[in-house]
C-alpha cells in the first residue's frame, strides 16, 4: 500500500512535469513567445528589447533548466499585468474557485439518491422520468444557463446580484448563489446517471439473489448492499467531477465575474500575461492531480478487494 | 393487362406493409423518444448541409433599421444592391439580433459549423485512437506499454485546459479545434479498440486466419477491423453532443470560431451583451445547442442498447408488449 503511494504520486508527479514540459516546448518551439508578449504592431527595436529584457535571447536548452528550476521553487516570474508575483495572484484565486467548485459539487450530490430512487424500479415510472431529465441537464451549456439565470433570478425578478464578488465570508455569500446554481446541474444529472446505472448493474448479481432470498427487506438490501458496492464507482465519478470543476468552470466564472482560476487563466492569455498563464496552468494541474490521488485513496478504503502491489 | 397492374400494385403493397410491419420500424414508432430526437437530428443535420437552401434570407445580409425584432415578427427590408432600391416585406420566426440579421438564417449556417466541428472533431480523434489502439492490442509489447502510458497522461489532463492552451499557441480557428479535440479525445477510442483487439486476437478465427497464411494487415482489416465499428460507434455518437458544447464554450471564450464565421457558442458570446433588451439573440441559439445535444445524447444512449444482443431483442418485443397492452387495457 506504501509502495503503491509512493508509485501513484510520483506518476502524478511525472504528468506535471510532462505537461509543463509541453507547454514550455509548446510556447519556445511552435511559437516565438515575444509574439505572445508584445502586441501585433510593435516594432522590430521593441520586439529585440523585450526579448533580451526576458532573457528569450539566450539558448532554449538554458531556459528549459530555468525553467524547471523555477518550477521546484515555485517562482513564475512577475506577472506582466500587475506587477506582482505570479505566484501570488496565483494562491489568491485558488480559494475562490475552491470554494465555488465545492459549493456546486456539494449541490450535486442530491443526485445520487434521484439516481438510487430511480434504480429501485429500473423501465419504471420514475425510472424513465429520471433518466429523460439526466440527459437533459448534462446537454444544457452551462454558460448559456448562467446567462438565462442572470436575466430571469437577476434581472427580471431582481433577486440575487448578477454578478460580482465580495469575498469569501459570511457578506459575500449572495453572490456565489447563481454561479453555483448554474454549475450543479449538470453534476446532478451526471450522479443520477452513474448511481443509476450501477445499482441496476449490481442488483443483477448473485448476491442480492441471496440477501433477498433469506428474506432481507428490500431497503435493507438496497442500502446495506447494492449501495456500499455501487459507491466505489459513485466516488470515483464524483472525484473526477470535482477535479473537472478546477478548470471547467471557466465560463461560468467569466460570466458571473467570479475571480477563480478559470478566469484568470483565460484573462491572462488574453493579456499576453505568460508568466501568470504559466503559473495558472500549473497550479490548476497539481490540484487536478491532488483530487485524482485523494480519489485513489479513498478507492482503497471502500474496496478492500483492491490490494496494491 | 388490368390484372397485370393489379398485379403489381399488390406485390407494392405488400413490399410496403413488409416494410411497415418489420420489426425495427415497429419498434422506433413505438419508442416515441428516440423517434422524435432522431427526426429533429435528420431535420438539423440536412439544413445545416443545405444552409443556401434551407436559409430564409442571405446569410450576411445587415439590416440595421429592422435590428432586434422579436421573434414572430415582419418588417420591410431594403435592397440597396439593386438600383433603384426595393423593398421586400420579410417574416423573422427567431427575431433578428443587433444588426438586424434573421436569427433563423444565422443558426442554420452556424449549426453548419457546430455540427461539423462535432463531427469532425470525432472522426478525427476516433480514426487516431482506432489505430493507435489496434496497434497497441494486437501487437502487444513495449509499443503497447508506450501508447497506454500516453494514454494515461492525457486522460489526466482536464479538457478546456487542454484546449486552451493548444489554441494559445496556435491560434483560434475551424481546424484548430478539430486538432485540439483529436489530442484531447482520441484516448477513449484507444483503450476501448485495444481491450476489443487483445480479446479478438486470441479467438479461433484469427488463429484460422492465421494458419491458411493470413498476413497481419490482412488479419487486422478483414477480421478484426469489422468487429470494431460497433464499440467505436457507440462511443462516437455520445463524443458528438460532447464536441458541439465544448466548441460552443470555446467559441464564447474567444479560443474558438471567430467572425465573419458564426457558429452556435459565436452567437451566444454576441448575443450576451443584449440580453437585457432582447432576450431571444440569446435564448434562441442556446436552445439550438441544448435541443441538438440532448438529440444526439438520446440517439447515442439508444445505439449503445440496441448494440448489445439482449437489450436489441428487449427493444424489439417492446412493441408486442405495448400492443398486447393496450388490447387488454381495451
Amino acid at each position: 500500500m506504501r509502495n503503491y503511494m509512493i508509485r501513484r504520486v510520483g506518476h502524478s508527479f511525472f504528468i506535471i512535469l510532462g505537461l509543463m514540459g509541453m507547454l514550455f516546448l509548446a510556447i519556445n518551439v511552435l511559437g516565438d513567445p515575444v509574439e505572445l508578449l508584445v502586441d501585433e504592431d510593435a516594432s522590430e527595436e521593441a520586439i529585440a528589447l523585450i526579448r533580451a529584457q526576458y532573457g528569450l535571447d539566450r539558448p532554449l536548452y538554458v531556459r528549459f533548466g530555468e525553467f524547471y528550476a523555477n518550477l521546484a521553487t515555485l517562482d513564475f516570474d512577475t506577472s506582466l499585468r500587475h506587477r506582482i508575483p505570479a505566484r501570488e495572484i496565483v494562491f489568491r484565486m485558488l480559494p475562490n474557485t475552491a470554494v465555488l467548485a465545492l459549493v456546486a459539487w456539494g449541490i450535486g450530490i442530491v443526485g445520487v439518491p434521484l439516481g438510487m430512487w430511480a434504480a429501485r424500479r429500473p423501465r419504471g415510472m420514475v425510472d424513465r422520468i429520471v433518466n429523460i431529465l439526466s440527459f437533459a441537464v448534462i446537454s444544457i451549456p452551462e454558460f448559456w444557463l448562467g446567462l438565462v439565470l442572470i436575466l430571469l433570478v437577476a434581472v427580471q425578478a431582481d433577486l440575487l446580484p448578477t454578478s460580482g464578488f465580495a469575498g469569501l465570508g459570511p457578506s459575500g455569500w449572495l453572490y456565489i448563489v447563481l454561479p453555483a446554481l448554474t454549475l450543479s446541474p449538470r453534476v446532478i444529472g451526471r450522479n443520477a446517471q452513474i448511481t443509476r446505472a450501477t445499482m441496476i448493474e449490481e442488483m443483477g448479481k448473485q448476491y442480492v439473489a441471496t440477501a433477498r432470498a433469506k428474506g432481507l427487506a428490500e431497503n435493507k438490501v438496497l442500502y446495506a448492499h447494492v449501495l456500499k458496492n455501487a459507491a466505489i464507482s459513485i466516488v470515483t465519478l464524483m472525484g473526477d467531477e470535482l477535479a473537472g470543476f478546477m478548470n471547467g468552470a471557466t465560463a461560468v466564472e467569466i460570466i458571473f465575474g467570479w475571480p477563480g482560476l478559470g478566469k484568470l487563466l483565460v484573462d491572462a492569455i488574453t493579456a499576453r500575461d505568460l508568466p501568470v498563464v504559466t503559473a495558472s496552468v500549473f497550479i490548476i494541474a497539481l490540484m487536478v492531480m491532488f483530487i485524482n490521488l485523494l480519489v485513489d485513496l479513498i478507492y482503497t478504503w471502500l474496496d478492500p478487494r483492491v490490494s496494491y502491489k | 393487362m388490368q390484372n397485370d397492374i393489379g398485379i403489381e400494385l399488390e406485390q407494392k403493397a405488400n413490399i410496403v406493409s413488409r416494410i411497415w410491419n418489420h420489426a425495427l420500424v415497429q419498434a422506433f414508432l413505438s419508442d416515441w423518444i428516440t423517434l422524435v430526437s432522431t427526426l429533429f437530428l435528420i431535420i438539423v443535420i440536412l439544413a445545416a448541409a443545405f444552409a443556401p437552401l434551407a436559409a430564409p434570407y442571405p446569410y450576411e445580409e445587415q439590416q440595421l433599421r429592422l435590428r432586434h425584432l422579436p421573434p414572430l415578427s415582419s418588417g420591410e427590408a431594403k435592397n440597396v444592391m439593386v438600383s433603384p432600391p426595393t423593398t421586400e416585406q420579410r417574416f423573422f420566426l427567431f427575431g433578428t439580433d443587433h444588426l438586424g440579421r434573421d436569427m433563423l438564417t444565422r443558426l442554420i449556417y452556424g449549426g453548419r459549423i457546430s455540427i461539423s466541428v462535432g463531427a469532425l472533431g470525432v472522426i478525427v480523434s476516433g480514426a487516431l485512437g482506432l489505430l493507435l489502439g489496434v496497434i497497441a492490442g494486437y501487437y502487444r509489447g513495449v509499443i503497447d506499454d508506450i501508447i497506454m502510458r500516453t494514454v494515461d497522461i492525457f486522460m489526466s489532463v482536464p479538457l478546456l485546459l487542454l484546449a486552451l492552451i493548444v489554441l494559445y499557441i496556435l491560434g483560434p480557428s475551424f481546424i484548430n479545434i478539430i486538432i485540439v479535440f483529436a489530442i484531447a479525445r482520441w484516448m477513449l477510442y484507444c483503450r476501448v479498440a485495444r481491450g476489443v483487439v487483445m480479446s479478438l486476437r486470441e479467438q479461433a478465427f484469427v488463429d484460422a486466419a492465421r494458419s491458411i497464411g493470413c498476413k497481419d494487415s490482412r488479419i487486422i482489416t478483414h477480421h478484426i477491423l469489422p468487429n470494431l465499428i460497433t464499440p467505436i460507434l457507440t462511443i462516437a455518437a455520445l463524443e458528438v453532443p460532447r464536441n458541439i458544447l465544448t466548441e460552443t464554450t470555446l467559441s464564447f471564450l474567444g479560443f474558438g470560431i471567430q467572425p465573419p464565421d458564426s457558429s452556435w457558442g459565436l452567437m451566444l458570446s454576441q448575443g450576451r451583451d443584449y440580453i437585457v433588451r432582447a432576450w431571444w439573440v440569446v435564448i434562441v441559439p442556446g436552445m439550438a445547442i441544448f435541443l441538438t445535444a440532448l438529440s444526439f445524447n438520446l440517439f447515442g444512449v439508444w445505439l449503445r442498447a440496441v448494440s448489445d444482443p439482449l437489450q436489441r431483442w428487449r427493444w424489439l418485443k417492446q412493441t408486442k408488449e405495448s400492443k398486447e397492452a393496450g388490447v387488454r387495457g381495451s
